[in-house]
């Protein structure tokens, strides 16, 4: 799939996103979201922002940019940031080409989005690059557990998966920061292994 | 009207370089990259297969 093609998959999902991952996001994903982006300071970005899940708990206080490559998403992130009283500017790109200076923002963040990037290692450069030197770039992701049953169970329906929602779920998302070269300085996983918590660094030049 | 908070950040997704904001046409132009990205509803589509030649 390019990513034309994911775009129509989630202008699709864009009415029932919410409510179909209402259940998952209860039961663990708030718990995550909060341990990782409750760190998130100053001038923010959030990659693959989709509806704005994340922006009930980016400090009300901050400057926000959130970008996706679905307007659809976006059109529904925002009424969730008038709501929360967060200043948030909208921005559709794609991840693996964003249209930013270098060095512009302190704090990178996005979730559950590597398993869906086209080229998820060039997503993470270019998350890199917008990222000032010793800023910080957060990521709360899931792949492929760690659990041998699990694991394999993944493997055998990644193809199914992958065609109804775009998203590869036995990727290694620790594995893709190493590999576009960010210096990952805290990595945690959580619930059967599937999920990362992870904060990064750009690299030094 | 688009945030000048979001201008003064933004750069052409393809060459990196500057845009120039066209307020009455409502786009962005990269004059290196002859490419015309609109703004809809104050929101940038900046996607090099959405843009429109200059």
């Amino acid at each position: 799939m390019d990513n034309r093609a994911i775009r129509e998959i989630y202008e699709g999902l864009a009415s029932a996103y919410d409510w179909a991952e209402g259940i998952p996001e209860a039961l663990v994903i708030r718990r995550l979201r909060r341990r990782v982006f409750a760190a998130a300071r100053g001038r923010i970005l959030e990659v693959a922002a989709g509806t704005g899940r994340n922006f009930e708990i980016l400090p009300a206080d901050a400057s926000v940019v959130a970008v996706d490559l679905t307007e659809a998403m976006l059109r529904r992130a925002r009424p969730k940031a008038r709501r929360r009283g967060l200043q948030v500017s909208f921005a559709v790109m794609e991840a693996e080409a964003l249209g930013f200076r270098d060095g512009t923002f302190d704090t990178v963040i996005s979730s559950l989005s590597t398993c869906t990037f086209v080229d998820p290692v060039a997503a993470l450069r270019e998350m890199a690059r917008v990222c000032r030197p010793g800023g910080r770039i957060l990521l709360l992701e899931h792949g492929r557990s760690n659990r041998r049953w699990l694991g394999r169970l993944q493997d055998r329906f990644a193809e199914t998966h992958y065609r109804a929602v775009a998203c590869r779920w036995n990727r290694e998302p620790d594995a893709l920061v190493r590999a576009a070269g960010l210096e990952l300085v805290a990595h945690t996983r959580h619930l059967l292994g599937v999920f990362h918590v992870m904060e990064a660094r750009p690299a030094a030049a | 009207m688009l945030d000048p908070q979001l201008l003064e950040i933004l750069v052409c997704p393809k060459c990196k370089g500057e845009l120039e904001y066209r307020p009455q046409e409502n786009e962005l132009v990269c004059l290196h990259c002859r490419l015309r990205y609109e703004v809809r509803d104050d929101i940038p589509i900046m996607l090099v297969d959405e843009a429109k030649p200059l």
